[in-house]
């Protein structure tokens, strides 16, 4: 496979370079030859069970399947001749036996590889007219519908299952006419990446149950997007009509999510149509709300402000760690030009060290696609799926191509891949510096004072330590600190072991980190470096303010939960920009300013791997609503100050990632051990159908196995 | 040339030739009636106002595939549909905006179950403009109103199909 010998193949007459070891259906899809096929996947194993691609090899007595040919030096094939035609007109023939002619009911029709192909190859009339076959349909549970009666057995799905998902939930049983895809006992799909055997199924067999007989494809709008749901920044196609969104699907980028999305990325805006949508600024009089103009409410906000900064009072600001970086970077500008030091966006970090946190920003210093071909992973405090399910798949693809996946974690977590060792105990943190201290034993490299003395005080590392260890040492290998590293109590000591480990075994190091933008919300802080005593989330809970106000988010997405409400309660007056109305903010808000979630925004957002992405939904929200970036920009007029402007601020974003990205620096010192809490194991647990505020109200994702499972 | 005028007008040869082509009409077969006590007969092809059938049982034909408003070239026809109850396909909402419709019959042509169909009826009219809306409840009430004189009419036309 890996001879790079090229090799001559002449394809409909013309002769084309391929390379040894290539299929044929590879080389033709490359020069731009169509060869129908129905089992053939890029991305999955090859099958060559469906014998759609059927074509006509000189010197081969019969036609062969393209996707399961390899190319040979001087090959001649021919795909439109008469017996290659022949070939898959029968083949379309049989398939079309059993498959029923619901194509008006059914929801892939208009986008159909079998539709489509049967207007090519398909006969005019059946020849068939024994009894159909029809077959018992499985219910996969609330997201993926099926109607078994029109699979055509290409076990797409079943591929994905064992191949990508790692977990086989899809399998066929029975044998030829008989054979059937099946859970084998009934369960639900609950992989959270299952939802891509919707994309996968080439015909309606598997199709996306909310969205279930209520469009037809050629009345839908696509709008190019990116998830909000993870620092992965996948790219997703949204598919909408009447300015309203009803499905979503993937866009195919090989650099981040391939051909996959998860299934939150895919069912999770179903939360934005929430009967609890706040639609009018409310702003509170004794004890309800009245509804008021938005210009009202923020001369309101305004006059508030105003009134703090005259008397000296406190101001405190929190926002979502997955607005877009416009957002975040107006309104950090705005704090920064009002002398307000009290702003912070990190919600789920268990531990602040400030002068740490601000001088490294965590991110990856790899791209995702080269996750795939690291030889040695280190997988610490982190439920890799639930947390990244992209970057989770990633780390598989590598493991099957045998790199070695260690894991160290406060629980054992479930895989779809090996894991080679597993430290996984109560005591981990520890297991981490045992670790490390058995890299320094092994490389022999001479550290600062402060460090050896620390890990002087630690056991001495077993044979287990020791293999990780040397696993680490070598090339090609990567650390990922996980989410729930980061929300623990000793998140700095964590950090601090995994970053002088990687600079000890000079492994590359990939930060997760919470919402799908907290690196664009550190880019103030990045530029102004140091400019202020900025004080973080933990110190702003701590303390009472006369002026609080909340950004984008509820206090069900912080890990401090608790600590939030009382600080609601205890400030003088809350401001709430907010998407959704709940309960506490009811209760204890003193204005509600509606704002767009990041469906209806636009703007960008920049992932782990530092990638600014630009995404406008303004085709989708309808004119009449202010957008995020004019609601801030009308708080400057109101304060009469300036803002910078969209080009400015996009100016500095550059600068902030190129500072960050040219940082090569790791933290090499243990941190004095902070008085921080320990933080409640149900406060931590990631549900990853709760993480913010729009997938709380995603009604299909409220439904599976792990959105029930929720506090 | 001069002569040949002259006779002319003075036999009103011109005149005479006129009259004579009102007097053959006028003893002619009549094809006008009096509309609207007498009314002309219509093919069974004739495509009037449009309706959406039933089956014997009662139960909508209409399984909101949503082909005839794809192929609809006024865009007239707006459809919503949901899964029923029962699990099939049907619609919420079906709204003909009888002011765009041109009563082509793409949409009876592209109907896969024989739902939407247009009867013979020219003759109706609405007083507000709200009105040139035709729902779902209308279009099947039209339905069931002319349904055997429809069916009848479809079924003499199925021959040249």
């Amino acid at each position: 496979m890996s001879d790079n010998k090229k090799i001559i193949v002449t394809i409909d007459g013309i002769e084309h370079e391929a390379q040894q070891g290539q299929m044929l259906i590879e080389l033709t899809d490359q020069t731009g030859t169509y060869v129908p096929r129905f089992c053939y996947h890029e991305k999955l194993s090859i099958a060559a069970n469906c014998r759609m691609c059927l074509v006509e090899v000189e010197n081969s007595n019969n036609a062969l399947p393209a996707c399961a040919t390899p190319v040979i030096d001087g090959m001649v094939v021919k795909t439109k001749s008469k017996s290659a035609k022949t070939a898959q007109e029968s083949t379309m023939e049989f398939l079309l036996i059993n498959h029923p002619l619901d194509c008006p009911i059914c929801d892939q029709g208009g986008e159909c590889e079998l539709q489509d192909l049967a207007y090519t190859y398909g006969k005019n009339q059946s020849r068939f007219d024994i009894q159909k076959q029809t077959k018992k349909n499985d219910d996969l549970g609330p997201l993926v519908s099926t109607d078994m009666t029109r699979c055509i057995m290409c076990t797409r799905c079943v591929r994905f299952g064992t191949e990508i998902a790692g977990i086989q939930e899809l399998g066929t049983i029975g044998r030829g006419e008989d054979s059937n895809i099946s859970t084998y006992v009934s369960q639900t799909v609950d992989h959270e990446l299952s939802g891509n055997i919707i994309d996968l199924c080439p015909v309606g067999a598997l199709n996306n149950k909310p969205y279930r007989y209520t469009d037809r494809t050629w009345e839908l709008d696509q709008v190019e997007s990116i998830s909000p749901h993870d620092c992965i920044g996948t790219n997703i196609m949204v598919h909408k009509k009447d300015d309203i969104i009803r499905r979503i699907v993937p866009k195919n980028n090989p650099d981040i999510n391939e051909a996959w999305i998860a299934d939150r990325d895919r069912f999770g805006f179903d939360g934005i149509y929430s009967e609890d949508r706040v639609s009018n600024a409310l702003i509170k009089s004794d004890k309800d709300f009245d509804e008021s103009k938005l210009s009202n409410a923020i001369d309101q906000v305004v006059e508030h402000i105003r009134s703090c900064e005259n008397e000296n009072r406190s101001i405190a600001v929190l926002f979502s760690p997955s607005s877009s970086t416009e957002e975040q970077y107006l309104l950090s500008d705005l704090c920064h030009q009002l002398g307000i030091t009290a702003i912070d966006s990190r919600l789920r970090q268990g531990e602040f060290i400030n002068d740490l946190d601000r001088r490294f920003t965590p991110h990856m210093n790899i791209t995702l696609s080269e996750v795939d071909t690291m030889k040695n992973t280190l997988v610490i405090g982190s439920d890799l799926r639930k947390e990244t399910p992209i970057l989770a798949h990633r780390v598989k693809k590598s493991a099957d191509s045998g790199a070695l996946i260690h894991s160290i974690n406060a629980h054992s977590s479930e895989y779809h891949f090996k894991i080679d060792q597993d430290l996984s105990t109560d005591n981990w943190v520890n297991n981490i510096g045992l670790v490390l201290k058995a890299a320094i034993n092994l490389t022999k490299n001479h550290l600062p004072n402060n460090i050896a003395d620390h890990l002087d005080l630690l056991d001495e590392p077993t044979a287990e330590h020791e293999k990780v260890a040397a696993s680490m040492c070598q090339d090609n290998s990567l650390i990922i600190l996980g989410l729930n590293a980061y929300s623990n109590h000793k998140y700095q000591l964590i950090r601090s072991y995994v970053h002088i480990l990687a600079s000890v075994c000079k492994t590359n190091l990939c930060e997760l980190s919470e919402g799908s933008n907290t690196i664009g919300a550190s880019i103030h802080h990045t530029i102004n470096d140091g400019a202020e005593n900025i004080q973080n989330t933990s110190e702003i809970l701590q303390s009472k303010h006369d002026l609080l106000i909340m950004y984008g988010f509820e206090p069900n997405d912080t890990i401090y939960k608790n600590e939030l409400i009382e600080c609601m309660k205890s400030a003088n007056s809350l401001v709430v920009f907010t998407p959704y109305m709940n309960e506490h903010f009811q209760q204890y808000a003193d204005i509600v300013i509606p704002i767009n979630t990041h469906y209806e925004s636009d703007g960008s957002m920049i992932n782990l791997e530092l990638r600014n992405q630009t995404f406008n939904h303004n085709q989708i929200v309808s004119s009449d609503q202010f957008s995020n970036v004019e609601v801030l920009m009308s708080l400057y007029q109101g304060m009469d100050m300036q803002s910078k402007s969209i080009d400015e601020i996009n100016e500095s974003i550059q600068k902030g990632i190129e500072i960050i990205m040219n940082s090569s620096e790791r933290i090499s010192l243990i941190p004095k051990v902070t008085q921080a809490k320990p933080i409640a194991e149900s406060a931590i647990e990631f549900n990853m159908y709760n993480i913010d505020n729009v997938l709380r109200r995603s009604k299909p994702l409220q439904q599976t196995k792990e959105g029930i499972g929720k506090e | 040339m001069k002569i040949i005028q002259l006779i002319k007008k003075l036999t009103l040869i011109d005149f005479i030739k006129g009259f004579i082509v009102t007097l053959k009409a006028f003893f002619r077969r009549k094809v006008t009636v009096q509309y609207p006590e007498v009314k002309t007969p219509l093919s069974p092809r004739f495509r009037g106002k449009l309706a959406l059938m039933r089956y014997d049982n009662g139960e909508e034909r209409c399984i909101a595939c949503k082909l005839c408003s794809a192929v609809c070239p006024a865009q007239a026809i707006t459809i919503e549909s949901e899964e029923r109850t029962d699990g099939s396909r049907r619609t919420v909402k079906f709204d003909i905006d009888a002011f765009k419709c041109i009563y082509c019959g793409f949409c009876e042509e592209a109907c896969p179950v024989d739902s939407i169909v247009e009867t013979n009826i020219f003759e109706y009219h609405m007083t507000e403009n709200q009105q040139r809306i035709q729902t779902k409840e209308m279009l099947l009430a039209t339905g069931d109103q002319y349904r055997d004189q429809t069916i009848e009419n479809k079924k003499k036309d199925s021959r040249y199909r």
